[in-house]
């Protein structure tokens, strides 16, 4: 569905490093997000993740490679028609103006709007919008006066309600690609995790999500497969639980890491280790059976 | 009892339940019933006053008809060659002014933004000063009325384009830089136009005082006709884009996020707003206060959204400075205050009043 070739996006300016070479944010990463799949990115601070998500929803050209979406290079793809399949939520957006929760999500409807106003039909899509991120409570508030996770939550809101194609039914079939750079800054864990429900319906309905995440634990929960960068390279590209190993995580984010497992979950925890803990080959993975997790 | 049929009243009234917000069709209705209004208050208020029905009178003989009132035919050249051409004046520059200050503000999504503020009227004032002095020589003796306006609309356009281009970093608008380089071009132009009036005569000085006070005193059918075409173009075109502002307003990644062409989008404003404000400032001189207060008081009724906001302050800024020019040529009649010394006086206090009562919904 959507297909990155060989991207690299050569850093800004005077960038150039030691020997000569410009620095790369990112370096030859190829991927293909497929529908149904919620992919999470992750990565140390400055890996490249925003700049991979840039490059993946047309706001950034890559210096090298391009990307596909439904076979079709982003920058062939009419401004409106491209936006209508692939929506984005940024890790940093402001709104230093008196819209209501309700009237920012309505700007989702942009795309399908045109020169035209928002119809009912629109206002009822925003309104059940609002309604998946737990905001009907506060849809008529001011948002500069909502909370940070607020914020967030109504801007998650409004990209879904940008790619909402009801009542169409053969918009089914159409590419639908959710980018969210960093959703969870600032949620409460009820809200992250239904949040990441969402994005997980999103992609079961047949869309694709991509997600760049902080929290290990969250991608190994949620995600369908897992994408790490490091210095702009792709290091690891697999289901969460063979890629999410202690040695590599310790390789990516110098933090040791134990996987400890419970029987009432699938996948492993990841847990950060304290540095003066020592941690041999033998302690790096170890069950925790029901009775010890819940101490009566 | 009494409360419930109140309550409906004003819930019919505002139409929302957000605090504060009113109808935009209630409101517009309003604007354009003060607007007319203020029209033809200013037809007929003045040294000589003119009776309503006189005014109509006045009014309808160009149009070949004939109204059951008498009507002086002294009365009927005040109406339609000195007031006439002023209100329309008026009208044109404040609806320029206000729907330039609210595009403006969307544009750098900031509500400081002002074509004053941001040095456009600055530079379209440097260069109508240019024309004024050098006129002569450069145009020569008898100017076309045009030459004027499109010399401050160069102006105003470089100055845009100046500060924008300084408050570029990495396809963002830094809105600290954008403030400061407003204030470092309006000094630079202001010492500009403060070196043309040291080299100007008698004469030239005389209209250089009048471009920066700001006056409507000049109007006349000329110059009415000289700018109505640019400020006509300008007010259609931002009105039309209403829509791609309120997208624009959730930031410049997240409109292209929307499919919006921001590039060209941002491009239209800066020439809209240019073309607006330079034809205004051509016109009446430098005039403050109306596209800053304009879209700031209606937002606190409208809310932001530009498809209610621009045609509403389009006709607060008409009535307001088609008000505020009646103050300047009756207070003092038979002379004349300079129309901005009114509009920064009664401007800035209730601008300030604004900024107090709205402090807490700031987010920055």
């Amino acid at each position: 569905m959507l297909r990155a070739e060989q991207l690299s996006v050569r850093a800004p300016g005077r960038g150039a490093s030691g020997d000569g070479r410009a620095r790369l944010l990112l370096d030859d990463v190829s991927f293909t997000q497929r529908a149904g799949e919620v992919t999470a990115l992750l990565g140390p601070n400055g890996a490249g993740k925003s700049t991979l998500l840039r490059c993946l929803s047309g706001a950034l050209a890559p210096s090298t490679g391009s990307v596909l979406l439904a076979g079709r290079p982003l920058a062939q793809w009419a401004s409106c028609e491209r936006a209508r399949r692939v929506g984005v939520l940024s890790q940093h957006s402001t709104i230093n103006f008196p819209f209501t929760a309700l009237e920012v999500v309505l700007l989702g409807r942009t795309p399908h709007c045109g020169a035209r106003r928002p119809s009912a039909h629109d206002h009822r899509i925003a309104r059940e919008a609002l309604a998946s991120v737990d905001g009907e409570h506060f849809a008529d508030q001011l948002f500069p006066t909502l909370s940070g996770g607020e914020q967030q939550r109504v801007q998650l809101a409004r990209v879904l309600c940008q790619l909402d194609e009801r009542p169409q039914p053969e918009a089914r079939t159409q590419p639908r690609v959710l980018l969210l750079d960093e959703p969870l800054s600032g949620l409460d864990l009820c809200h992250q995790q239904a949040s990441l429900r969402l994005a997980r319906s999103f992609a079961a309905a047949g869309g694709a999500v991509l997600v760049s995440l902080h929290d290990l634990n969250q991608a190994a929960q949620h995600a369908h497969r897992v994408l790490v960068l490091q210095a702009g390279r792709l290091q690891a590209d697999g289901p969460p639980h063979a890629v999410l190993t202690p040695a590599l995580i310790e390789r990516v984010f110098a933090t040791r890491t134990l996987a400890l497992h419970h029987a009432s979950l699938p996948h492993p925890v990841i847990a950060a280790l304290p540095d003066e803990v020592p941690c041999t080959e033998a302690t790096s993975s170890f069950t925790l059976s029901r009775p010890a997790a819940v101490p009566s | 009892m009494i409360g419930s049929p109140l309550i409906a009243v004003r819930t019919t009234l505002r139409g929302s339940a957000t605090p504060g917000r009113m109808r935009p069709r209630l409101v517009l209705c309003a604007l354009a019933a003060l607007t007319l209004f203020a029209f033809g208050l200013s037809l007929a208020v003045g040294v000589v006053s003119v009776g309503p029905g006189q005014v109509l009178a006045s009014l309808a003989r160009p149009l070949g008809l004939t109204l059951p009132w008498a009507v002086d035919p002294q009365h009927v050249s005040v109406v339609l060659d000195l007031r006439l051409p002023r209100a329309l004046l008026a009208v044109l520059t404040g609806a320029g002014l206000a729907v330039s200050g609210a595009a403006l503000q969307a544009l750098f999504r900031n509500p400081l933004a002002d074509p004053a503020l941001l040095g456009v009227s600055g530079g379209a004032a440097l260069f109508a000063a240019g024309a004024i002095v050098a006129g002569g020589a450069l145009f020569g003796a008898t100017p076309s009325p045009l030459v004027l306006p499109a010399c401050a609309f160069v102006g105003g356009l470089l100055a845009t384009l100046v500060v924008w281009r300084c408050a570029q970093a990495r396809g963002r608008t830094v809105t600290g830089v954008l403030l400061l380089a407003g204030l470092a071009l309006n000094a630079l132009t202001g010492a500009g136009t403060g070196l043309l009036t040291f080299a100007a005569n008698d004469a030239q000085l005389r209209s250089l005082t009048f471009w920066n006070l700001g006056s409507l005193g000049g109007a006349n059918r000329e110059i009415v006709a000289g700018v109505a075409p640019f400020l006509v173009v300008a007010l259609v075109v931002l009105l039309r884009s209403a829509g791609a502002l309120n997208a624009l307003l959730l930031g410049e990644a997240e409109a292209g996020h929307l499919g919006l062409d921001v590039r060209r989008l941002t491009r239209r404003v800066v020439v809209c707003t240019a073309l607006a404000a330079g034809a205004g400032v051509a016109a009446a001189g430098t005039i403050g206060f109306v596209g800053l207060l304009a879209p700031h008081l209606l937002r606190l009724v409208l809310g932001p959204d530009h498809r209610a906001l621009l045609p509403g302050s389009a006709l607060l800024g008409a009535s307001l400075l088609l008000l505020a020019d009646l103050l300047a040529r009756t207070i003092v009649a038979p002379a004349e205050l300079p129309l901005g010394i009114i509009t920064a006086l009664l401007g800035a206090p209730v601008f300030l009043v604004l900024l107090v009562r709205g402090r807490a919904t700031w987010s920055a």
